[in-house]
């Protein structure tokens, strides 16, 4: 009777055990994920590079393998802080959300880091991740909307250029290179910074012009003021010869600075470059000209410029902006 | 030649005689379930963490714990120093047993003299549940296990990175388990089934730990033969085993029932030198060891080497390149089924042919020259896992803190960096690990053949070719570690 009650004991003891295993760590979870302690609300955003988005849906070991996480549009209410809690489901990340005086904050996989943000401005404010992580990085932006009563607006958040640009697909064999470059700037994601057909427009405050460059007059800044001129360097390009072993070439006006403003040029996109700050005292501004020698060969990088210099020189507005009167508390331990 | 029964040898000493507490501890009914039980718990947790945690898999304590962790200890101390006393902890076939037995700590004696009435099968003096069949003779050898630990492996790459692949696998191995047990008797999963337990069954032979009876004369005189029927005191071998007459480790799960039935006190556990068995008894067992030789230098290759064009392609689950993994999985299989196995049985058979002798069987002469690789393929598994460890232990401590990686401390050691530990002085270790392996593998596999040529030089002239090969082995895996 005795063995008999200690088998019972130990069976419900191990049973016990078993369920406790499993369910006090999803319920311990459960509980600090919606907990509003002093009022303060959770969004979680985890970075996904397979995908390109941060998402606000879960993402575990369970649902990683799904393809389609849902691009956040985080709502956030005008005089009420939030906890914004930021993950990685791969790899390390940086996010920033300049305009809502999130300074890049990076966010390593594993490890999640906290911050209060309180909004003390309606309005739709770009967030992208700094970091570049991989082939769809330049896809992981999207916006925070603060509502100035809590409930979004309703209007959808303004569309960037470039969605999925890494899955666009390939010219057909024998384009040309201003073809191969065209699409060279949109699959690797020029697009997502520079805009469509170089248009430029995302902001990067405290850097000089506080957006991404325009690249649509990248003809007129390469000294080539025509079409014309801009076709006969092309035509140099496309002879084969390495331009820095041309000394002359009668069809391209100022052939000399041409030259050097090119190469300038594609040295600049090779290696990359930190943008300058505005205001020497204020903020790094969160967005660099990657370097891009890495990825890129040296024919690729100057079928890109093909495809720019063949750009209208039409002036693109940008939109210039300053960075929020929002404040951003930093990393909670 | 086996090793004698550590009885009748000199150097070997008698655990159980020696520390009576560790006797009067391993003849208690909760040993050794007090540790397994825990570890039931621990595998409940980290599977539960391989399904909601954190997919990032060097931050998932399912991927941490059990692919660094566990198969480190595994194969570099446990196996070694301890034989297959994994198998007797682990948890995967707890819940199987439970289901089989009805009892957790107790045990259902029935003595077959009162009759056989009663719920569930008579097995010798105890009663199951379940269906109880017999395992099919034609399949009570390794190459299930064999076929089975290659699917593991050709999937590696995704299990090592990805916790949902860990998670479906544990979880998979536990629901073969139990289902196994209903089906058929005892441990016949643990015995036939299990894809880790035929390497731990292989590799356990150079351990230096064995179970044992003390003297064959009192087992010869026992009448009750408790440790093959059962008893009031415990389950009858649930290995399939007749532990009184084990000459080998191969089939030993140390779940130590046979300790807990004896009732002359005669089984007991013995430590004796390293690499005391040798003896390969089928071609089941050669292709094992060819299997995991090979798949030792794949994954050196592939987890070592640096070709990441490789890891990619293996990673499958990541890079999603079917034509590229399908390229991986049969190279590796053409490696372990063909080009390892093809080599060493070609030294074996070109050694017969040196030694002219006819009249010794070529499988003879495969499994002599097969034995080299029980002590050198364990070395080998050992310098691949000390990197991975040395390298990725500092894991460990964090995801020890944050299984789920959702951000809690529980420690305080989950904010530690990847700290590679000593990275200057792997290579060293690994050199080292080879060499002995290569020692050991020599020894066996000369000890062996002299026993089947006979003579001396025909001994010589057959074990050479094999000789050759593993030196060759042994050169190629140092070129590799050594960069």
């Amino acid at each position: 009777m005795r063995k008999s009650i200690l088998e019972s004991l130990t069976a419900g003891a191990i049973a016990i055990a078993l369920v406790a295993a499993v369910a006090v760590p999803l319920q311990v979870e459960a509980s600090r994920r919606h907990s509003r302690a002093r009022g303060i609300s959770t969004i979680e955003l985890t970075g996904v590079m397979g995908q390109g988005v941060w998402t606000d849906e879960a993402v575990t070991a369970g649902t990683s393998w799904r393809r389609n996480f849902r691009r956040a549009t985080p709502v956030l209410r005008v005089g009420q802080t939030t906890r914004l809690r930021l993950a990685s489901a791969d790899v390390a990340h940086a996010f920033s959300a300049p305009d809502l005086g999130i300074d890049p904050i990076e966010v390593y996989p594993g490890k999640t880091v906290e911050i209060l943000v309180t909004p003390r401005e309606a309005g739709k404010f770009e967030y992208y991740c700094t970091t570049v992580c991989g082939e769809p990085h330049f896809g992981m932006r999207g916006f925070v909307e603060v509502a100035p009563s809590g409930a979004p607006d309703g209007s959808p958040p303004p569309q960037r250029p470039g969605a999925n640009y890494w899955l666009t697909p390939e010219p057909a064999p024998g384009a040309d290179g201003v073809a191969r470059g065209a699409w060279l700037y949109r699959q690797q994601g020029c697009v997502t910074c520079h805009g469509d057909a170089g248009a430029g427009g995302v902001p990067n405050p405290n850097s000089m012009n506080a957006t991404v460059p325009e690249l649509a007059d990248l003809g007129r800044r390469t000294f080539l003021f025509t079409a014309a001129d801009a076709d006969a360097l092309l035509a140099v390009l496309a002879s084969g010869q390495p331009l820095q072993g041309v000394s002359e070439a009668p069809a391209v006006p100022l052939f000399p600075v041409v030259k050097r403003q090119y190469l300038a040029t594609r040295e600049l996109v090779r290696d990359g470059r930190r943008s300058s700050r505005l205001d020497v005292e204020g903020p790094r501004p969160p967005l660099d000209m990657p370097a891009w020698g890495a990825r890129l060969s040296t024919d690729e990088i100057d079928a890109i410029l093909a495809y720019l210099l063949t750009l209208g020189r039409g002036n693109t507005a940008t939109v210039a902006t300053t960075p929020g009167p929002h404040s951003v508390e930093g990393d909670i331990p | 030649m086996n090793a004698p029964a550590p009885c009748a040898t000199t150097r070997t000493v008698d655990l159980l005689a020696r520390w009576p507490r560790f006797a009067w501890l391993l003849r208690r009914r909760w040993f050794p379930l007090v540790v397994a039980v825990p570890l039931l718990v621990l595998t409940a947790t980290f599977v539960s963490a391989g399904l909601v945690g954190t997919p990032v898999g060097n931050r998932n304590g399912l991927v941490v714990f059990v692919w660094i962790l566990w198969w480190f200890l595994l194969i570099a101390v446990l196996v070694p120093f301890a034989a297959r006393s994994w198998c007797g902890v682990c948890p995967v076939p707890l819940l199987g047993d439970w289901l089989q037995r009805r009892r957790v700590l107790g045990v259902t004696f029935a003595d077959p003299r009162q009759g056989k009435e009663g719920p569930g099968t008579q097995i010798g003096r105890n009663r199951y549940r379940g269906a109880s069949r017999r395992w099919p003779r034609r399949l009570s050898n390794l190459w299930l296990q064999n076929l089975g630990f290659l699917l593991l492996a050709t999937f590696s790459v995704v299990l090592l990175t990805s916790p949902l692949a860990s998670a479906l696998a544990v979880g998979g191995m536990v629901a073969a388990a139990t289902g196994v047990a209903l089906l058929y008797r005892q441990r016949t999963f643990c015995r036939f089934l299990c894809p880790v337990g035929g390497f731990l069954s292989l590799y356990s032979m150079s351990s230096t730990l064995a179970l044992r009876a003390r003297s064959s004369s009192v087992c010869g005189d026992c009448k009750e033969k408790s440790c093959l029927a059962g008893s009031e005191q415990g389950w009858g071998c649930p290995w399939l085993e007749y532990p009184s007459r084990m000459a080998r480790n191969n089939a030993c799960g140390l779940c130590l029932e046979c300790v807990k039935t004896c009732p002359h006190g005669n089984m007991s556990l013995f430590v004796r030198p390293p690499f005391a068995e040798r003896r390969l008894e089928g071609l089941d067992e050669a292709f094992k060891a060819f299997l995991m030789l090979a798949l030792a230098i794949a994954y050196s290759v592939v987890y070592l080497g640096p070709w990441g064009g490789l890891k990619a392609a293996a990673n499958v689950a990541e890079a999603v390149d079917w034509r590229a993994f399908g390229l991986y999985a049969g190279g590796l299989w053409a490696l372990a089924l063909g080009v390892v196995p093809g080599l060493y049985l070609a030294a074996a058979w070109l050694g017969r042919r040196l030694a002219r002798t006819p009249q010794v069987p070529a499988r003879a002469a495969a499994l002599a020259g097969a034995s080299t690789l029980v002590p050198f393929g364990l070395l080998v598994w050992i310098a691949f896992s000390v990197p991975l460890v040395l390298a990725n232990g500092s894991y460990v401590l964090a995801a020890g803190s944050d299984p789920f990686g959702w951000g809690w401390n529980l420690f305080g050691t989950a904010a530690i960096p990847w700290t590679p530990v000593v990275p200057h002085w792997t290579p060293w270790f690994q050199a080292g690990l080879l060499l002995v392996g290569q020692g050991a593998g020599l020894r066996a596999g000369w000890l062996e053949n002299r026993e089947l040529y006979g003579g001396r030089r025909r001994a010589l002239l057959g074990f050479a070719p094999t000789a050759v090969l593993l030196a060759a082995t042994a050169l190629l895996l140092l070129a590799l570690y050594t960069g």
